[in-house]
């Protein structure tokens, strides 16, 4: 069993005081494995987004801790918090937050700058990056120019582009339409099993289960698994069977698939 | 085309000029602000600049004559000074060993009524042939017979006043026969007469206000100083520098206080105008700014980003300002020479270092808020 | 009609500016600032007008007389014969006549610290507040002037090298051009070793006639005199001081005309940007593109108005505070330089309201369904 990238234990955070005190997040216990898709949802104002601020070193809690490398972030100062945020941590926002005097290129180089790297390194970095991700016609582009899906995009390269080793995403397909959300999907995916990183989700997006190897409910600040998920035999997606698109029974068991196409790689392979 | 950004301008440490890229951006809004910077450092340039060029017009006239006055007990200065000596001390002075000439001047502020305005002039009466005339002609000539005197060019020009005009004065018609020039100010332009009629205008015959001393060739003018203060009772002998300084410290010190209160008014605006527009641009971008703290920016780059921000507002406004001042003060110079502005490398300095100072004072409040922005923020649409 | 003007209607632009409390402090106090350079040199410059006759309506005569053409005392000089006394004491309707010396000189003391000072001998003194008037070898000296020197009633100053001891002060004759000093006119004569001429004659008359018809009567009975009302007199020194300074209040007023009008723009500029979303909302409701460029206006007005109130709230306490600091700093804060102010603060207003407004005039209603930044 591999060590866990984070491990949250305790973890409160209560706004407001006396008659009006509220704990959006109540004594949350949570280990994050490398390479694994975690998903938080939950119900409008459920706190999910107070959750992903703490794990991710933006917000501290009111109580609990938080182990990263060793370190207890939740008790450290602000000052020594930039360091997780440049090197362990990327984030991913819902309005993507890109700095609007930027050019896309400028704006992932500036993840780098932060993180150490400078000049022709981050420069070389941040030009490959954003070609992979079929922005190579785009780079001196500035945010206003770019489509939400081509800002997403940018978002994503300069989350990843520290190689941070957790992830962390705010609504990442809310403002996106369905083409693009499947992309911003299949890009965190393979963030996640090609290169080992951890990818936190907090979303509304019912899509986004068929890629997570965890799904969480954050209801009144506590936390619970959702109920139990099944994993395509071909593909390795993890989906809810009451929504999977392909369904095959063989051998008196019965076999969840993403899409008919996995579900016909799997009638081939077993022929 | 789409906008472009040059790949080619990081900073020399290699990173994303953020601040410099966040200032282009809005160029309308950084261009008003630096007008305003601009607009309160020449307000200061130009009074510093007009304080000392006043200092300048009024040490006009000692700078041209001989290194030693000699005056009344008590004579300090040339300006704003009563002093008289008769005829008889005019001769002793010139008898002392040591002078090799004593030029008698008699000299006093007067006006002259000019198109129904009273015009503050210094009225220098002098004896022709001796020292204490004017030094530079631009037309006719110096000033011979009684009656006749000799105008700033400037102040001439002003009037519409030529050679041959006739100007009625304290109860004589005094013919214009000569324009000087170096001779202007707007408090203490000079207009040369005979001495005779400075006298007889003041009836006051036979009198000098002040003695002009040349030392003979070997004496040291301090050394002749000393000597008409031996020989001479009744009088005060003076370097001729130390009378201009005295001139220049008591008009000067006149104006210092609303000088001074105006710049410190214009030192404020400036420091507002930085921190406003720091300020504004800041919180604008605060979500931007709370994303770089998200992102793992550190406090301390952070608060460098306003500091860029402040210190270029402040230095385009210093430029832009200097390159105001100058250009006004060749305005003036042209249009209305009788002010003067003097700007000094010095004065010039003072103000970049005033200006830094400004700078820092701008930032101060953006800086503030931004190190208790919650990076938090960020996720908050 | 504005959008304020409705009763029981929501104060929009009020609200609108309080959000940003701190960005319209700034904006009033930066614009209050621009009208303080403005009016501050001019009430200076009031200020010296002002302090400058007080000695000569002071002496309340109804005439002055002085050499032919000069119709001012300082930094002029004035010659009469003795016998021009004589002539004025015989023109009918003058009930009384004083002939002044009047020269520029300076007070020394010990210390060795000077002050400019005009030297007056003969005619009304001012009222002595302390001590009293000065006998032979005596001089009074002005209480500003005292301070400055560190003299007192008793002390000896200097004055043309001669010693002469403190019989008394005055008070008010300090400006900034300097103070009057009152000496005997014996004394006076002896330093200037003056035979025969005086410089002013200072005319009361008996009441039969205006002063205006005495002055004329004067005029013409004194050979080489110009003989002029006291208030004409006055106003000509004041006019003087006003001419010098015309020029550089000038160009003092434009260059804060471009402060203000970038102060308030950048504000109101920013903020119009800010709250585009806003405006487009209202525009959504049906407010008409004029109401909300007139909100736009309302906005930058409520920042100019309270820049003038603040300024005048600043321009009396320099009035309260400066004199202590430096006695001959007075500042006389007059209606035209008031009424002046309110002018250059509405072009002010109109300027900085334009790009705002022709913004908030074309924003198109669609941008209240965009989403927030």
């Amino acid at each position: 069993m591999t060590d866990a990238v984070v491990r949250a234990r305790g973890l409160t955070k209560t706004f407001g005081a006396g008659e009006t005190r509220v704990d959006a997040v109540a004594n949350v216990d949570l280990d994050l494995a490398p390479g694994e898709i975690v998903l938080i949802m939950g119900p409008s104002g459920s706190g999910k987004t107070t959750l992903l601020s703490m794990l991710g070193g933006l917000l501290r809690p009111s109580a609990g801790t938080i182990e990263v490398d060793g370190i207890d972030i939740a008790s450290l100062a602000e000052n020594d918090l930039p360091r997780f945020r440049a090197r362990r941590f990327g984030f991913i926002f819902q309005d993507f937050n890109l700095l609007s005097a930027l050019s896309a290129e400028e704006n992932v180089a500036v993840g780098l700058n932060v993180g150490g790297a400078r000049g022709r390194d981050a420069r070389e970095r941040s030009y490959d990056l954003l070609r992979v991700l079929g922005l190579g016609k785009r780079l001196s582009f500035s945010p206003e120019q770019l489509s939400g899906g081509e800002k997403q995009r940018v978002a994503i390269a300069r989350a990843v582009a520290n190689d941070p080793a957790v992830v962390f995403a705010d609504e990442p397909t809310a403002n996106l339409d369905s083409a693009h959300g499947a992309e911003t999907m299949r890009l965190l995916r393979q963030l996640a099993k090609e290169h080992d990183t951890t990818v936190v989700i907090v979303s509304h997006d019912q899509r986004l289960r068929e890629i997570a190897d965890r799904v969480l409910w954050l209801e009144d600040g506590r936390l619970k698994a959702m109920s139990a998920l099944v994993r395509d035999p071909s593909c390795g997606m993890l989906i809810d069977p009451a929504q999977a698109r392909a369904r095959l029974h063989r051998d008196g068991a019965t076999f969840y698939f993403c899409s008919r196409g996995c579900m016909h790689e799997y009638e081939e392979e077993a022929a | 085309m789409p906008p472009t950004t040059s790949r080619l301008r990081w900073t020399p440490s290699g990173s994303v000029p953020v601040a410099r890229r966040q200032l282009v951006a809005n160029p309308s809004k950084l261009a008003v602000s630096v007008l305003a910077v601009a607009a309160a450092i020449t307000l200061v340039l130009l009074l510093s600049g007009l304080r000392r060029g006043m200092g300048d017009h009024v040490t006009t006239y000692l700078r041209h004559e001989p290194p030693v006055v000699v005056g009344q007990t008590g004579t300090r200065n040339f300006l704003s000074q009563s002093s008289v000596l008769t005829a008889a001390t005019v001769a002793q002075i010139a008898r002392v060993r040591g002078v090799a000439d004593a030029s008698p001047i008699t000299e006093g502020s007067s006006m002259f009524p000019l198109h129904g305005k009273r015009v503050p002039t210094v009225l220098v009466g002098f004896d022709p042939g001796r020292r204490g005339g004017p030094w530079a002609l631009r037309n006719g000539r110096a000033p011979r017979a009684f009656g006749e005197i000799a105008v700033d060019r400037v102040l001439a020009q002003e009037h519409g006043l030529r050679v041959g005009t006739v100007v009625p004065f304290r109860g004589r018609q005094l013919r214009i026969v000569g324009l000087t020039s170096g001779t202007s100010g707007f408090m203490t332009p000079l207009v040369f007469t005979t001495r005779a009629t400075a006298n007889a205008l003041n009836e006051q015959p036979g009198t000098a206000t002040l003695v002009l001393v040349t030392p003979a060739s070997g004496v040291a003018p301090a050394a002749a100083v000393q000597a008409v203060g031996r020989s001479v009772p009744g009088v005060s002998a003076r370097l001729t520098s130390v009378l201009a300084s005295n001139d220049r410290a008591l008009l000067v010190g006149a104006f210092s206080g609303p000088l001074t209160a105006m710049i410190a008014i214009a030192s404020i605006v400036a420091v507002m105008v930085i921190a406003m527009s720091v300020y504004a641009e800041v919180r604008e971008r605060s979500h931007e700014y709370a994303t770089l703290k998200a992102l793992g920016m550190t406090r301390r780059n952070v608060l460098r980003l306003v500091a860029v921000d402040a210190s270029a507002v402040a230095i385009l406004g210093l430029a832009l300002g200097i390159g105001f001042a100058v250009a006004a003060t060749r305005l003036v110079a042209t249009l209305a020479p009788k002010y003067l502005i003097v700007l000094t490398l010095r004065d010039i300095a003072a103000l970049a270092v005033a200006s830094s100072a400004f700078a820092l004072l701008g930032a101060l409040a953006p800086a503030r808020f931004l190190a208790r922005l919650d990076p938090a923020t960020a996720l908050h649409s | 009609m504005s959008a304020l003007a409705l009763p029981h209607s929501v104060p929009i632009a009020r609200r609108q500016l309080s959000r940003r409390r701190g960005t319209t402090a700034a904006a009033i106090v930066g614009v209050a600032m621009a009208i303080l350079l403005m009016l501050a040199l001019r009430a200076i410059f009031a200020g010296m007008e002002a302090r400058l006759t007080a000695y000569i309506d002071g002496t309340h005569a109804d005439v002055v007389v002085a050499q032919q053409g000069v119709t001012t005392m300082h930094m002029t000089q004035s010659a009469l014969p003795r016998s021009a006394l004589a002539a004025a004491r015989a023109t009918p309707g003058v009930a009384e006549a004083d002939a002044i010396i009047y020269r520029a000189a300076f007070l020394e003391s010990h210390a060795g610290r000077r002050s400019v000072v005009a030297a007056v001998a003969g005619g009304p003194l001012p009222k002595i507040v302390v001590g009293r008037a000065p006998r032979d070898a005596e001089i009074a000296i002005d209480r500003g002037a005292a301070e400055k020197l560190g003299a007192a009633v008793g002390s000896s100053v200097r004055i043309f090298g001669t010693p002469l001891t403190v019989s008394g002060e005055v008070e008010g004759t300090a400006a900034i051009s300097g103070s009057f000093a009152f000496l005997s006119a014996a004394t006076l004569e002896r330093i200037l070793h003056l035979p025969s001429a005086v410089s002013y004659l200072l005319v009361r008359g008996d009441g039969s006639v205006s002063p205006a018809v005495l002055a004329a009567r004067l005029d013409a009975r004194i050979p080489g005199a110009t003989a002029t009302t006291r208030p004409a007199f006055a106003a000509s020194e004041r006019r003087v001081v006003s001419n010098m300074t015309t020029g550089i209040v000038r160009a003092m007023t434009l260059i804060a005309l471009v402060i203000g009008v970038a102060v308030a723009g950048l504000v109101a500029y920013g903020q119009a940007l800010s709250q585009l979303r806003d405006y487009g909302v209202l525009r959504a409701l049906g407010i008409s593109a004029s109401r909300a460029a007139a909100l736009a206006v309302s906005q930058v007005a409520a920042i100019v108005a309270g820049g003038i109130a603040i300024a005048l709230a600043l321009l009396w306490l320099m009035a309260e505070l400066l004199p202590a600091l430096s006695p001959t700093l007075v500042l006389a804060i007059r209606r035209q330089d008031l009424a002046q102010a309110v002018g250059f603060a509405l072009v002010v207003a109109l300027l900085a309201a334009a790009l705002p407004v022709i913004r908030v005039a074309r924003l198109d209603p669609a941008t209240a369904f965009r989403r927030a930044k």
